[in-house]
């Protein structure tokens, strides 16, 4: 495999203004006058019913506006699949940190001492805080997903080896840096302007709008950026808009809510823990015969996007590995915890945890090394590449990734050094393992696969565009910007990305799904060519003009006859590069591409474009499970070294090597800034990031003090990352692959290196629990069992 | 007597006077100046989203500019400093600065957010090396008080490494300049008291007589040095809530707290001195208790946050805690009545509760460097190497002959209500030869037995059970690596 080489690319389109701290976030916005504080007043109980909220002594305070409870709100139950969570909560609260009462204040110290002065009577009801229990309760959200392939009973009764188990997945809470946040601006005749920290502009205006009785056409949604999303923007962030508008829109005064972060932690939901049960056939080479799995997620109280996020992982439970035979079953339990949500990679790490975990138990079953065992069951071509689901695998790159890293990594003479390190039995040991990530590409909800741009070139050559994208970090800007500037062949600092706003683009769907690009690039690709095509009829007119009759000495006088610009046509000879335009078959014929713009604005020559898209030949029926829901995949492998203190349980992730197709990369650097950053974000859930609620449903670690996010010293000492040449992605814009969450699922691979390690001192028969994240603790107690058992040192 | 707190910002001079007097410096800085790339994040310290380098002069040092978290920092802490902020860092004629360039070009920011925090660590590095590039450790070492949730971190190290001196230009230098320095530390020579109705009073003395004076005066007030902790219990709404009177009394501008001396094998360490100081002074004198520091927290932290902040936290786990306990370590408490020498495993009574009388000041910690026959060694285990409050700590102080224990110091923090020195394992220790591995892990296990900690969100009793023992067993290990090499 050709690796493509690193290479200076184009910085991130806000970084210059980043650095200086000049760039805008929400509570960065100067206050207006008049401006009001919104807090919220949340419920300290899992479950209880509101027996009564008295705001008398909030009221009291000087300073202090209103109070807002569900009786102020309009239409009060939301959500992005199901309609079934309050705005704020009227008879019932159903989780720790679910809103009860809004207070507004004209300071933020009035706005906090309200908070805590509104009065709330409760009456305690029994809460489910677990999925064991809310399986024993039958408490359920939506219906029972499957995805059958095959008779899996019977072959797995065929296989020479079976196996079952549990895997237990915690939640990872999006530790974005800024948190939620949103401000509302009354605005003539009862419209609402929102600003909103969101991944999802126009969900938030629906919402907004329905919350408050008004109609699509009074509200607009404005979404600058975002100080980190990873999808824990996607749907809540509605929420704070609300809260926000609700009061702008009840006192006619502009209203700014700004979460805490120990609030946001407290009450919005995380990535779905996931309890999944299993059996497995086997044969002795490890190659699977049949698996039948079970999959539990933990919903929180409301649907949210769960069903959703279960179908994702349902169709990566076969991650990079043929299933011969499946029954992937998936249920979404409801709790009282805040609902849980949408976080990079949806679904996709569960299914892929539970799989590598499996994979990485039998090898040690077969006393085989696990890569062996991935690559008996790798996909590959003729007959072992179509999905449970039953797509067709194209473009298939495993089994070379697999090949490849293997070799550029050296990991079998690490592999021995590995082993020989263990056997010293020095106070240390180490682990490695090589994992994959197969992401399939779309929503799996065919028509939020679609997107709209609109592409406004000014007169001095220089272009605003604006789609739906929303802007987090990952430079989705910056590609589109690439993206049109080639097409004009101008710079990319000639073409701005512009503010996402639900009054410039309509209708579009959340910055999700690594899609961003995918969509909102190709539509403005879309708008962008027609502009180009018309560009060079005017083009061919104006270079074939002498200079003293072009339409810019002319036009004003009217004396010569406009120039006639067919819609729909282009002369394919005049070429758009390096800032101008240019007769291929004359090349001394040229205009500058500003002074050809100029000359089409006075030729009435339509200079703005919208642009759509929609995926196509995408598929899924979601009550049978099969189907071809994804354009494409993006695909990867990892190894991982690391390296336990026997005596403390601590890791430290020695060495990293990452190798990822992502077709042909518009932006080289932040397609590997994404690589690097979803890798680490993906080792944090598997190691250091440990939520921990107490029995009564409140999260305890509700800030960085208590959650720990990897730090620049948890990075692995020797990182390497590299990106191989695909120039077969042709259906995808510009032959680029999505990359926003696929790296995260190579994090896995500290996760399974973890737990090779500790396989180095158990015995052949003996399984290790498939618990993530292996915490510091986890590790040591496992430490100490096989210790304990006679089988360490 | 002052009424108004004096300090500069990006080379502007500032007078508080009331209310804004009682601000976090990053609420001052984002709502009342405009200077918004300051951000928050967490309101406790724990991010470096908020870092400005604050520059002010010690009692034994000259002046100089550390990272500080601006979200922690009260207004009055500052008094006397001079605040540079990440709007001060490009070049007046817009040009960025060569750390900006290369975070840029090096693709270190994507969000945003974390990012002047980054920058400004970053350039406090920088300010103080001017003149080679960056060692990618010691880099790794300065960012640890600064967390980044996009990037993986990797491209800010590269940015940090792309760095080149001969580019780089003083924002120090630009804006600290000799009149600004006289004019600040001669506005500030007098003592500060303000009292605004209803927001409270805040005192900054300027000799250990009037604090103790206003000690005794006002037994209720807080004292605060670093006010690393008391800022986050008041971001939190858990001390002087919103709507709150309060009484702060800050030591950072009592200059005889301000020290640290290592004189005829004795440590002393002012109220006032900061542990960034102490890691500096350590570094040579007692390498084991510099490389705790390193850890401990983050350089942000470590400017403003002081050794006796930690001791009069009183936390049971207390990081420096166990270490001091190890090291036999005497805590002095000074009133107007006189002052007394407390050994600091009898300074604690309690959870968080300290034997000192209302009128009492903690006013100087003192130990002895460890001697060419003693071993010193602290440990301190969390799930996150840096910047993470320990699971469990434990300290190991022996004095051994012939390969034999002839005297132990154990002191465990994270097992119980107080930070604690277990003598009973001492007594075991004392007579055993570092080589018994069956003996000490027989010590091991008695330890853990003889340990009753609590479960909470940082780990499970039994986890904390095991990890004792294991520490010790760690210990004897290396001790016995070291016989042996």
């Amino acid at each position: 495999m050709k690796i493509i080489e690193a290479h200076k690319s184009p910085s991130h389109d806000a970084a210059h203004t980043h650095v200086q701290g000049l760039s805008e976030f929400i509570d960065d916005r100067p206050a207006v006058a008049g401006e009001l504080h919104v807090g919220v007043v949340y419920s300290p109980h899992p479950h209880a019913r509101i027996v009564g909220i008295d705001p008398t002594d909030a009221l009291a305070i000087a300073d202090v506006v209103a109070v807002f409870t569900a009786r102020d709100v309009h239409h009060n139950l939301w959500g992005p699949i199901f309609q079934d969570q309050p705005l704020v909560a009227d008879t019932v609260v159903s989780f720790v940190g679910e809103v009860v009462a809004l207070v507004a204040a004209e300071t933020r110290e009035a706005m906090e001492q309200a908070r805590r002065a509104v009065r709330v009577s409760y009456e305690v009801l029994p809460a489910i805080l677990s999925i064991p229990e809310a399986i024993a309760a039958q408490s359920f959200l939506g219906y029972e997903r499957f995805i059958r392939r095959g008779d899996v009973d019977a072959a797995i009764a065929a296989a020479p080896h079976k196996r079952d188990g549990v895997v237990y997945i915690q939640g990872q809470d999006h530790f974005y840096l800024e948190s939620h946040a949103a401000i509302a601006y009354p605005r003539d005749g009862g419209q609402i302007e929102v600003h909103a920290s969101s991944q999802h502009p126009t969900e938030v205006q629906h919402i907004v709008a329905h919350g408050l009785g008004l109609r699509a056409l009074d509200v607009v949604c404005v979404v600058k950026r975002m100080g980190g999303g990873f999808g824990g923007k996607e749907s809540q962030a509605a929420l704070f808009a609300f809260y926000a508008s609700l009061v702008a829109h009840k006192l006619n005064r502009p209203a700014r809510c700004v979460i805490t972060k120990d609030d946001d932690m407290i009450m919005t939901g995380k990535r779905n823990p996931f309890e999944i049960h299993y059996r497995v056939g086997f044969d002795s080479d490890g190659a699977l015969c049949g698996l039948d799995a079970r999959l539990f997620s933990d919903g929180g109280a409301f649907a949210d996007l769960s069903t959703s996020i279960m179908e994702r992982a349902m169709l990566h439970s076969d991650n990079a590995y043929f299933l011969p035979a499946a029954s992937i079953v998936g249920k979404v339990c409801k709790t009282h915890v805040h609902p849980h949500t949408a976080f990079r990679g949806f679904g996709g790490p569960k299914g892929v945890a539970m799989i590598e975990a499996i994979l990485e138990d039998i090898a040690h079953s077969l006393e085989k090394d696990p890569l062996d065992v991935r690559k008996r069951n790798v996909y590959s071509a003729p007959d072992r590449n179509v999905t449970h689901y039953g797509q067709p695998l194209e473009n298939l790159l495993l089994p070379e990734l697999f090949d490849s890293l293997e070799s550029r990594c050296d990991y079998r003479a690490r592999r021995a050094s590995v082993r020989e390190h263990n056997a010293k039995g020095t106070s240390t040991l180490r682990g490695l393992s090589l994992t994959a990530v197969k992401f399939g590409i779309s929503f799996t909800t065919r028509f939020l696969n679609q997107g709209n741009a609109l592409v406004n070139v000014h007169q001095d050559g220089t272009v605003q565009v604006s789609t739906g994208a929303t802007e987090m970090g990952q430079g989705v800007n910056t590609r589109i910007a690439q993206v049109v500037a080639e097409v004009l062949g101008i710079a990319h600092t000639d073409v701005r990305v512009m503010t996402t706003s639900t009054e410039k683009n309509h209708n579009t769907s959340p910055t999700a799904a690594s899609s961003g690009t995918d969509l909102n690039a190709k539509a403005a690709l879309d708008a962008v060519t027609r502009i180009r095509d018309r560009l060079s009829l005017v083009a061919r007119g104006v270079l074939a003009l002498p200079e003293d009759r072009r339409p810019s000495r002319t036009a004003g006088l009217g004396t010569q006859p406009e120039l006639a610009v067919p819609e729909g046509a282009r002369d394919e000879d005049i070429i758009f590069a390096d800032g101008e335009a240019y007769d291929r078959l004359d090349s001394s014929k040229r205009i500058a591409f500003g002074a050809l713009c100029r000359e089409a604005y006075l030729s009435r020559v339509q200079l703005g474009d919208y642009g759509f898209f929609k995926i196509p030949g995408i598929h899924f029926d979601k009550l049978t499970g099969q189907g071809s829901p994804f354009f494409y995949f993006t695909q990867g492998t990892a190894c991982s070294e690391i390296e336990i203190d026997r005596y403390t349980g601590e890791l430290k992730v020695l060495r990293v090597d990452l190798l990822m197709d992502l077709g042909r990369p518009i932006n080289h650097g932040l397609d590997v800034g994404q690589v690097i950053g979803a890798f680490v974000q993906g080792m944090g859930w598997c190691t250091s990031e440990n939520l921990v609620y107490d029995d009564k449903g409140l999260l305890l670690s509700h800030s960085p003090s208590t959650y720990k996010i990897p730090s620049v010293q948890d990075t692995p000492r020797d990182f390497r990352i590299e990106l191989i040449e695909n120039h077969d992605n042709l259906q995808n814009v510009r032959g680029t692959k999505a990359v926003g969450e696929p790296p995260l699922l190579l994090g896995l691979s500290v996760w399974t290196a973890v737990r090779d390690a500790l396989y180095a001192l158990a015995p052949v028969e003996h399984t290790l629990p498939a618990t993530l994240p292996m915490t510091l603790e986890r590790i040591l107690l496992t430490l100490d069992a096989l210790r304990l058992q006679g089988l360490a040192r | 007597m002052r009424d108004s707190v004096v300090l500069y910002i990006n080379g502007r001079r500032h007078e508080l006077k009331g209310e804004h007097a009682f601000a976090t410096l990053s609420d001052y800085l984002r709502y009342e100046r405009r200077l918004t790339g300051t951000k928050v994040v967490c309101a406790e310290g724990d991010c470096g989203a908020c870092t400005v380098l604050v520059g002010r002069a010690g009692s034994d040092r000259p002046w100089r500019f550390e990272p500080v978290n601006a979200c922690i920092v009260q207004m009055l802490q500052l008094d006397g400093s001079h605040v540079l902020t990440i709007e001060a860092v490009a070049q007046p004629d817009g040009s960025l600065h060569e750390v900006q360039r290369a975070m840029c070009e090096n693709h270190g920011s994507q969000c945003g957010f974390c990012t002047p925090g980054f920058v400004m660590a970053m350039l406090g590095h920088f300010e103080h090396h001017p003149h080679r590039p960056a060692d990618r450790k010691e880099i790794a070492n300065h960012l640890t008080g600064n967390l980044c949730r996009c990037t993986g971190y990797l491209p800010i190290l590269d940015a940090a490494a792309d760095v080149r001196p001969e580019r780089l230009q003083s924002v120090v230098a630009r804006l600290h300049t000799e009149p600004l320095q006289r004019a600040l530390t001669e506005s500030t020579e007098r003592p500060l008291s303000i009292a605004v109705e209803g927001r409270g009073r805040l005192d900054a003395p300027t000799t250990l007589d009037a604090l103790l004076s206003l000690r005794a005066a006002h037994p209720d007030a807080r004292i605060t040095a670093g006010n690393t902790d008391l800022g986050v219990m008041i971001n939190k709404q858990k001390l002087w809530p919103a709507g709150s009177s309060r009484h702060a009394i800050t030591t950072h501008k009592v200059a005889e707290l301000d020290h640290v001396t290592v004189h005829e094998g004795v440590v002393t360490v002012g109220a006032a001195a900061t542990l960034g100081a102490l890691e500096r002074a350590c570094e040579t004198s007692v390498p084991e208790l510099a490389k705790l520091l390193r850890v401990f927290a983050s350089p942000q932290i470590k400017a403003t946050a002081t050794l006796m902040g930690n001791v009069a936290n009183g936390s049971p786990i207390g990081d420096t805690l166990p270490a001091l306990f190890a090291l036999g370590a005497e805590v002095e408490a000074q009133s107007l009545r006189g002052a007394r020498w407390i050994p600091i495993d009898a300074l604690y009574v309690g959870y968080r509760a300290l034997s000192i009388a209302p009128d009492e000041v903690l006013t100087r910690v003192r130990f002895s460097v460890p001697g060419d026959v003693a071993v010193f060694r602290a440990y301190k285990v969390c799930q996150r190497k840096d910047l993470d409050i320990s699971f469990v700590g434990a300290s190991f102080y022996l004095e051994r002959s012939a390969g034999v224990v002839t005297r132990a110091r154990v002191a465990y923090g994270g097992v119980g209500p107080t930070v604690m020195r277990l003598p009973a394992i001492e007594a075991r220790l004392q007579g055993t030869a570092i080589s018994d591995t069956q003996a000490w892990d027989a010590i091991a296990d008695e330890l853990a037995a003889s340990l009753s900690p609590r479960s909470d969100l940082r780990g499970s009793l039994e986890a904390r059970k095991i990890l004792s023992a294991n520490l010790l067993r760690k210990f004897a290990n290396e001790l016995r690596a070291e016989v042996s090499a």
